[in-house]
């Protein structure tokens, strides 16, 4: 490639860094609008009526839910954008106290869904559940997603919609942690209750 | 010797590229941190553009002619002028925009710039030391595209991110319409 030609070229790479930049600013923009206008990470409060106080396990959820302090549910399904978007987003390890209901017309889009995202690793982990007759979203009466179902005590507390990756990782329930103190003498040890650094 | 030469140049080219090229992107930027210093506006729209020039043409001085005496001399006077204007930022006590990557990023004047003289006179030294020579015309315009391909390859990472994070959002908000108002 001729001397001129390449000095075209670092033109045009320069060019290119230069709209970027510019597209990155509109995004940004675009991000902050939204935030004004209120549409931003809004989730909106399911009524969840009954289902209210009842155990998980009674939806067909896992019973290891039914003894859990606190867990955030989540229903993804293959037929919403926002959850694949979600998904999409998810680490191979789910976060803990996280479980996931994915609702699938089929197995086979229930199989597509999961490889396309890499989670078949957290369907061994068990808190990934393949909902693919809708059974367990249609006990509960659910006919939208992404919802996430607050677990607290054992017991379904209450529900919200989830809008984003960035909403859900706001709303996951953090596992709390003791932390020992420098110890001044053996005479005075002070331990603290505080929450792990995310 | 030469060979770390030469790369102390492109990386130093490839700064005072990005910087100059996100101030060109929004000049009124650097023209505001200038007033900000003190400048009179006349003088500060003057004197953005000419430090967005001086850094964009010494950056390609820095590829096609690092050995020239009036390009070291030039990056020496960048570095100065911005540890300068540090130096103001702190006499003077207030929290000054830096505008030093353009608008977007944002960071303050003060000891950075001051603390970023020594590399970039750390840099001088090295290529007056090592005797850095001239590359040929087309090994120049080579460094130079490399330069531009990474910047820009570098750039398009976080516009990927954004793009997706923006299609979610919008996505989002669509569903969350029609739920509400089904």
């Amino acid at each position: 490639m001729g001397t001129p030609m390449t000095i075209l070229v670092a033109v045009l790479a320069l060019v290119v860094f230069i709209l970027c930049g510019v597209v990155l600013e509109l995004f940004r923009d675009v991000r902050q609008l939204r935030d004004a206008a209120g549409i931003l990470d809004r989730p909106l409060d399911v009524d969840i009526g009954a289902v209210a106080g009842t155990m998980p396990s009674s939806h067909g959820l896992p019973d290891a839910l039914d003894s859990a302090q606190s867990a955030l549910v989540l229903f993804l399904s293959d037929r919403c954008g926002t959850c694949r978007s979600i998904a999409a987003g998810l680490d191979r390890e789910l976060p803990p106290l996280l479980w996931i209901v994915l609702e699938a017309r089929s197995p086979d889009s229930a199989a597509k869904f999961v490889e396309s995202y890499d989670m078949t690793s957290m369907i061994g982990d068990g808190r990934l559940l393949l909902d693919v007759d809708g059974a367990i979203a249609g006990h509960i009466g659910l006919d939208i997603t992404p919802v996430g179902f607050r677990v607290e005590g054992g017991r379904i507390a209450n529900a919200t919609t989830v809008p984003s990756r960035r909403y859900l990782q706001s709303i996951l329930p953090k596992p709390l942690g003791l932390r020992r103190t420098n110890v001044v003498s053996k005479e005075r040890t002070v331990w603290e209750v505080s929450s792990p650094r995310s | 010797m030469a060979g770390f030469a030469t790369t102390v140049a492109l990386l130093g080219a490839s700064i005072l590229l990005w910087a100059g090229l996100e101030k060109a992107r929004n000049p009124g930027s650097t023209v505001s941190t200038l007033r900000e210093l003190g400048a009179p506006t006349a003088l500060a729209r003057v004197g953005g553009f000419v430090l967005i020039l001086a850094e964009l043409v010494i950056a390609v001085g820095l590829v096609f002619w690092p050995d020239s005496v009036w390009i070291q001399a030039g990056v020496v006077v960048l570095a100065g002028a911005f540890a300068f204007a540090g130096l103001l930022a702190l006499r003077r006590g207030e929290l000054i925009r830096c505008s030093c990557f353009g608008s977007a990023r944002r960071g303050y004047l003060g000891a950075n710039q001051i603390k970023a003289l020594v590399p970039w006179l750390g840099g001088v030294a090295i290529l007056r030391v090592a005797g850095v020579e001239a590359p040929s015309p087309s090994r120049g315009a080579a460094m130079l595209c490399g330069i531009a391909l990474t910047m820009a390859g570098v750039r398009l990472v976080p516009v990927l991110g954004a793009w997706r994070e923006a299609r979610g959002d919008r996505r989002a908000a669509v569903e969350t319409y029609v739920w509400a108002h089904r």
